[in-house]
């Protein structure tokens, strides 16, 4: 297992080079640069600005310095947070971000895994068909729409939660519960075919004959197996949880690391958008990783090679 | 299973239970606030600093005139000069030379005394070229500024900006300028501590972190108390600003909302007394069913296109004309109701220090002289004309408008444009670098004069991007303000704009409106032509 780890995690080194270099000239040529204003800035400042931040260089050159500095650990200075570093940006909104899709996971998981192994278990009843309207809604449903509806109804109707900002626990339930359900409706439909699949398999059968009771045969017998096709959707949904919550980000104003990520695009934001982009596609394959790992886990017929 | 079913839903009916007890209706932040005097308002997008000469949009403005004061200040209705650090100032005969007499008791937040020399540092900071300032130009008028940029001269000491004494400072101009006084008002003449920039680094460099909570040293009413990054910055009433005792306000929360949908919310749901916007939409609704909260009120901005002047087809005079007769302003206007719009009739907006232009060539709707235009210039009802593009950046507002124009212009010069929406800064890119035939522009003048307007389409202005070019129009841009008599300087404006709208470059549609949403629990906040809201006069009361 070791030696598996190793090797993978030394694999993440070219790919990450290359969506480094990718990232890198794609920006740059994109039209428009960070100091591109409606107000043209005198030319003498221009040239000022572009030195200060090493733009003056040539492209090769400035590549080179960048890659450099990256191996030191350092991002470079932020274009648009002029006095800030995207280290200092990243430290700063990555844990705010990490706490939103914590939470949103949380309700995910926690509203998920109940309701699909329910469905499962009570297979072809009304049980089952609520559940599996709720997950076809949540899949359906679109966060930029939920959210309003959430923020309209608990805080303008009823005023119980703030509808924007990042200040108290309270202020955590709606963009969590806006990002959580929609992973918990894919989460849900997973489990119930996991489950299914497992259900009906030779084993269950044996189980049952054997006078187990139900409980018993769910969780001890089909919930690992079950859990599978869930195990190796989590990996990537982590990953989208954290680079998706711009949405999310944006309509309850939260200071998080994915509207930075969008934003930095626009403003050509030249380091930031190679800052996020580094994070999230590290995060990415690291994710990938875990989850190989989890399956060998869960499942005993595949090994480490 | 049965069982296990039950115990899922009485521990989920426990866990919503908790959940919803934790947030009955509680105090909103603008109720607490009304109590507290703590404004809560929305700037848009966070201020990339606090540094005023780095200050790169307009709407941080407001932050900056929380935590600095100029020479002078504005007078919250009618934006008139008023003094500020400055109690006094003296203009000479030929109006090239200010002087003006400093307070005594005007202090920097750290007990400093606010001096003369703190305005000759901070204007020499701004005009030293390595800091980087995006706005030298506000310093042009002052003699050997533009100069001292530019590197031809070495010593600011030659620069028409000294400190006679302590609380005296003078400022010589290379030309009059009347707009002078409130140009001082303004945040790139706002002074700096210098002893606080250079606490961080050397003072020609920029961003060395000099306006971080608990270093910065500001001489406003207010105190930079928090920046929270993407969540807003927070000032506390300065008690060694001079006037503190017109202060009213304790505090200020200036929220960093950048969603107009999520701003509208928060202002519904008690957390805002104060938005940046109104969303389109939900203009309506408030006009007929909140009015008391919509202030729709006009702006100093003309929204227009411009023409590319360099090539065809909009490099014949009557081509352009045709286009601008073609477009029914009122209906255009009538189109973006409840926003405070007033259609345009020329370019510089009416009524501003009593000018308004009434001279030939005002834009009218006149689409038979419009088609006999377009076909003198050898597209009879349009055919052969080329479908170039209307372009605009990313917005839907634009958008809404471009479809209009696209539509009147197809009935009434039988003319297909196509509309094209670019992304912000590649369209900043093309019209800079004249990669468009018709791009939408507009401008919010600097100064409530209208050479604040006319100033644009200099022949090498930074920000005119047409192509036009007239050695008279330069001239009387250049003379009128040589002109001391009002009345004298708006006839030579008018001659100007006369040019402008014979030759035109560029195709005012309206003049804009800023609608905001305001809480009736704030005093002393009155719309204004350029949004310009001072905080010493406003307080919070409710009903």
């Amino acid at each position: 297992m070791f030696r598996f780890v190793a090797r993978r995690l030394l694999q993440i080194i070219p790919v990450l080079l290359v969506i480094i270099t990718a990232t890198f000239f794609m920006v740059r040529f994109v039209p428009g640069g960070p100091f591109t204003a409606e107000k043209a800035i005198p030319p003498e400042i221009m040239k000022n600005l572009e030195a200060h931040y090493g733009l003056d260089q040539p492209l090769w050159r400035q590549y080179f310095t960048y890659l450099g500095q990256i191996a030191r650990g350092d991002l470079g200075p932020s274009f648009k947070y002029s006095n800030r570093t995207v280290n200092e940006i990243i430290a700063q909104k990555l844990p705010v971000s990490l706490e939103l899709g914590g939470w949103a996971m949380l309700i995910a998981l926690g509203l998920g895994l109940p309701l699909g192994v329910f469905a499962a278990a009570r297979h072809n009843t009304w049980l089952d068909y609520v559940c599996s309207a709720v997950g076809m809604i949540g899949i359906c449903v679109p966060t930029f729409v939920l959210g309003p509806l959430l923020a309209l109804f608990f805080g303008i109707y009823l005023q119980w939660l703030n509808v924007s900002g990042w200040y108290g626990p309270t202020d955590r339930i709606l963009p969590g519960l806006t990002l959580g359900f929609v992973y918990a409706a894919y989460i849900m439909r997973l489990t119930r075919g996991g489950m299914l699949e497992v259900l009906n398999q030779d084993f269950i059968r044996t189980a049952r004959a054997k006078g187990a009771s139900e409980t018993r045969i769910i969780f001890r017998h089909a919930l690992r197996g079950g859990l599978l096709p869930v195990v190796s959707f989590l990996g990537p949904a982590i990953a989208g949880i954290l680079t998706g919550s711009f949405v999310i980000e944006t309509i309850f104003q939260i200071p998080g690391l994915g509207r930075e990520f969008v934003n930095s695009a626009f403003n050509r934001d030249y380091t930031l958008v190679l800052g996020t982009v580094i994070l999230y596609a590290g995060l990415l394959v690291f994710m990938n990783l875990v989850v190989d790992v989890m399956q060998v886990w869960l499942n005993p017929r595949l090994k480490f090679e | 299973m049965l069982r296990l079913c039950h115990r899922f839903c009485l521990l989920s009916s426990v866990i919503c239970f908790l959940l919803f007890a934790a947030c009955t209706r509680h105090e909103t932040p603008v109720e607490a606030g009304n109590r507290t005097q703590t404004l809560h308002q929305n700037i848009g997008a966070e201020p990339q600093d606090l540094d005023p000469a780095m200050m790169q949009t307009n709407s941080h403005f407001q932050v900056l005139m929380a935590l600095y004061e100029g020479l002078t200040g504005y007078d919250p209705q009618t934006l008139a000069p008023v003094p500020g650090v400055a109690e006094r100032w003296e203009i000479s005969d030929d109006g090239l030379i200010y002087t003006f007499q400093l307070r005594a008791n005007a202090r920097w937040s750290n007990g400093d005394p606010v001096t003369a020399q703190d305005f000759v540092f901070s204007a020499q900071r701004t005009l030293t070229a390595s800091l980087g300032s995006p706005y030298p130009f506000y310093f042009f008028v002052v003699r050997g500024a533009e100069d001292f940029l530019g590197g031809k001269l070495t010593d600011f000491s030659q620069v028409g900006i000294r400190a006679v004494d302590d609380r005296t400072l003078r400022i010589e101009l290379h030309q009059p300028a009347p707009y002078l006084p409130f140009l001082l008002g303004g945040f790139a003449w706002y002074p700096v501590h210098r002893a606080t920039v250079e606490k961080t680094g050397p003072w020609s460099h920029p961003y060395t972190g000099w306006t971080k909570p608990g270093l910065i040293v500001t001489n406003g009413p207010f105190l930079l108390a928090e920046w929270r990054a993407g969540e807003g910055m927070v000032v506390k009433k300065n008690p060694r600003y001079w006037d503190a005792a017109r202060v009213r306000l304790r505090e200020i929360d200036f929220h960093v909302i950048e969603n107009i949908d999520t701003e509208e919310r928060a202002f519904r749901s008690g957390q805002l007394h104060l938005t940046e916007y109104v969303p389109g939409n939900k203009l309506k609704g408030y006009h007929d069913h909140e009015p008391a909260v919509l202030k729709a009120v006009p702006f100093f901005m003309t929204y227009f296109y411009g023409f590319n002047t360099t090539r065809p087809p909009f490099n014949d005079g009557r081509v352009r004309q045709a286009f601008s007769l073609a477009l029914d302003r009122a209906q255009l206007v009538a189109s973006q109701p409840f926003r405070g719009l007033r259609p345009a009739t020329a370019y510089v907006p009416p009524d501003v220090d009593g000018y308004t232009y009434d001279g030939p060539g005002q834009l009218r709707f006149d689409p038979v002289e419009a088609r006999r235009l377009l076909a003198a210039s050898g597209y009879p009802d349009g055919k052969g004309f080329p479908a170039i593009d209307i372009t605009f950046a990313t917005n839907n507002r634009h958008q809404e408008i471009a479809e209009v124009m696209q539509q009147m212009w197809r009935q009434n010069l039988g003319v297909r444009l196509n509309l094209a929406n670019k992304e912000g800064r590649v369209f900043q890119e093309e019209r800079v670098h004249m990669a468009y035939d018709l791009a939408r522009a507009g401008w919010v003048g600097d100064y409530l004069d209208a050479h604040a307007f006319l100033s644009v389409y200099v022949a090498n202005g930074g920000q005119n991007n047409t192509g036009f070019a007239n050695p008279e129009y330069d001239r009387l841009v250049r003379e009128s303000l040589n002109e001391p008599d009002r009345a004298k300087r708006h006839a030579i404006y008018r001659q100007t704009e006369a040019i402008l709208l014979r030759e035109l470059p560029i195709l005012p549609l309206f003049h804009d409106g800023s609608p905001h949403l305001v809480s009736p629990a704030l005093h002393g906040y009155y719309p204004n032509l350029l949004n310009y809201h001072p905080y010493q006069g406003m307080w919070l009361e409710s009903h």
